[in-house]
């Protein structure tokens, strides 16, 4: 399947250029249209002033709100531009994951931005933020493609690398992520302890991928389930991946508590935009 | 055009396989050659029960022989389904049960067939179908396309797509997009629009334009528990050959499209569903 309709959810951050170029540049390649949902940031509520706020605040923080969305409107329109790609504004005043997980069921990939780890302005983040990539991943129904929170990525998906472990996720992502593989030079099945697991072994997917055109490589490696999430971002860097595919795991079950710990931490430390499927 | 393609679609045979196989296979094999696919066949053994740590070697030998038989007369109406059809296939006869077989074979394919629950076909002694559909649609990670006894072969023309907004609604639809593609009618029937949470089939409407799918939008203000029946009910009125829904969990599928007067309408309407979680 192609890509033909990108959301890259934007707000008040210094990442929307980031994200926006990343929508963009995978929209040229395969003739997209680009939505930017933006959510406005909630008013923020004063809890040491007494009995009354002037509501000259509040309105003040609208006014800079949409001040402030205004100008990121006419950035991201002027971007589209220069690209030549079909671009849409949409701005929202609900909590940004309740409006990303309902209107981006309607989308073919969903562009987000990993959160900064250590934000300048802690209490200007709005709740839910630090998770976002993975808790919409698990709600939205479409693949995630979560851009890192520093660095700038003007290539993505030449070379490939799909972290494989036979599950459920796992096969989810491969899928997902077809329109990249087709595209790649180079695909790399990196099986984490497939012997170990009773899921799909990686030969039969790299079959299967084949039948889609995709040229692939398969590496298999046995660590310990814990360090799991190590071994892959040091597989990313010495083989100079600059797309890692992974199935986004929930926390609800024990055997998701480890894998669940991994996708926190491939988001929370890596370095290349990863593609995120449940 | 057609961007969205299945190359790998597998389709499970058990042993306990009734007397609409034929017809089963010569839907797939139709299926897999309408998409340019590979046909893979996944045919299961599964092992005796233990009871009290013996079983008589006798009923070894018998199941055993039944496993073998069943294999046998599989195996010839899946090679004959391919080569009236003049497809590419593969063949797998796997020992244990029919989820394990599935969830491991599977996820390597783009779509998995599975006979649904034919009503009144006394042949069909399967352990539970039902079951099976149920918890392979939750674990596997592709979409099921869920036979009904005699599927009408060849490529779905009229589809209907049952949606209310779901997380899982929005997977079935975008796991069927290459049937989506290539039929000549698509509706999409709101059965949930008052739900707070879901998102709108305009909104779908207008997704689907860009992936080349032309769809008419239908809105029916519902509630949630008679979405089964009205989605049967619109697939029969509109001719549908096809109904693409969200799964929603253990025994849902059970529930609104296979219970009681529901089952019969299906097998009376000849009507496969693909579901997708």
């Amino acid at each position: 399947m192609a890509i033909r309709d990108i959301l890259v959810h934007l707000s008040e951050d210094p990442r929307n250029g980031a994200k926006t170029d990343m929508a963009l540049q995978i929209a040229q390649r395969d003739g997209a249209h680009v939505t930017a949902l933006y959510t406005l940031p909630p008013p923020q509520h004063l809890f040491y002033m007494g009995e009354y706020v002037p509501p000259e605040f509040y309105q003040r923080q609208i006014d800079e709100a949409r001040a402030a969305a205004k100008k990121a409107k006419a950035e991201f329109e002027a971007a589209a531009a220069r690209q030549g790609v079909v671009a849409e504004w949409v701005e929202s005043e609900r909590m940004p994951v309740d409006a990303i997980e309902t209107y981006g069921r309607a989308f073919d990939l969903l562009v987000l931005g990993q959160p900064d780890p250590d934000p300048e302005n802690p209490v200007l983040v709005p709740s839910g933020m630090d998770v976002l990539p993975h808790d919409i991943s698990l709600r939205a129904g479409r693949p995630i493609l979560a851009v890192p929170y520093a660095g700038s990525y003007p290539v993505v998906g030449r070379r490939v690398m799909v972290a494989w472990n036979g599950s459920r996720e796992a096969t989810r992502a491969v899928h997902d992520a077809l329109p990249f593989l087709t595209k790649a030079e180079h695909v790399t099945i990196y099986c984490i302890n497939a012997d170990r697991s009773r899921g799909t072994p990686g030969a039969e997917l790299a079959r299967h991928l084949a039948r889609h055109g995709v040229k692939v490589e398969v590496s298999n490696t046995v660590v310990d389930d814990i360090e799991a999430g190590e071994a892959l971002l040091s597989a990313v860097s010495d083989r100079s991946i600059d797309l890692l595919v992974m199935g986004a795991y929930g926390h609800s079950r024990l055997r998701e508590v480890v894998f669940g710990g991994v996708t926190e931490t491939i988001l929370s430390s890596m370095t290349v935009p990863v593609l995120l499927s449940n | 055009m057609a961007t969205a393609a299945y190359r790998d679609i597998a389709i499970h045979l058990g042993v306990d396989a009734g007397s609409e196989l034929p017809a089963q296979l010569g839907y797939a094999a139709a299926l897999a050659a309408g998409c340019e696919a590979h046909l893979c066949g996944l045919f299961n053994r599964p092992c005796l029960p233990m009871i009290r740590h013996y079983i008589p070697p006798e009923v070894i030998e018998r199941h055993k022989a039944e496993c073998e038989r069943a294999a046998v007369k599989a195996r010839q109406l899946f090679d004959a389904a391919a080569q009236a059809e003049g497809i590419a296939t593969e063949w797998y006869d796997m020992p244990g049960s029919a989820l394990e077989t599935v969830l491991v074979q599977a996820r390597a394919s783009d779509l998995l067939l599975l006979s649904g629950v034919v009503p009144g076909d006394k042949t069909a002694r399967d352990y539970d179908r039902e079951t099976l559909a149920d918890e392979v649609v939750l674990a596997l990670g592709r979409p099921i396309l869920l036979l009904p006894g005699a599927p009408k072969p060849g490529l779905p023309k009229t589809i209907l797509i049952g949606w209310n907004g779901s997380r899982e609604a929005a997977r079935a639809v975008h796991d069927a997009m290459p049937l989506l593609q290539r039929a000549t009618q698509v509706t999409i029937l709101c059965v949930d629009p008052e739900g707070q949470r879901g998102l709108p089939g305009a909104e779908l409407a207008r997704h689907l334009s860009r992936q080349d799918v032309a769809a008419e939008l239908l809105v029916h203000a519902g509630r949630d528990r008679d979405a089964g029946s009205i989605l049967l009910q619109t697939a029969q009125d509109r001719k549908a050959d096809l109904l693409v829904m969200g799964a929603y969990g253990h025994g849902r599928i059970r529930e609104t499209v296979l219970g009681g007067a529901t089952a019969y309408m299906l097998g009376k309407m000849e009507l496969p569903v693909l579901f997708s979680h």
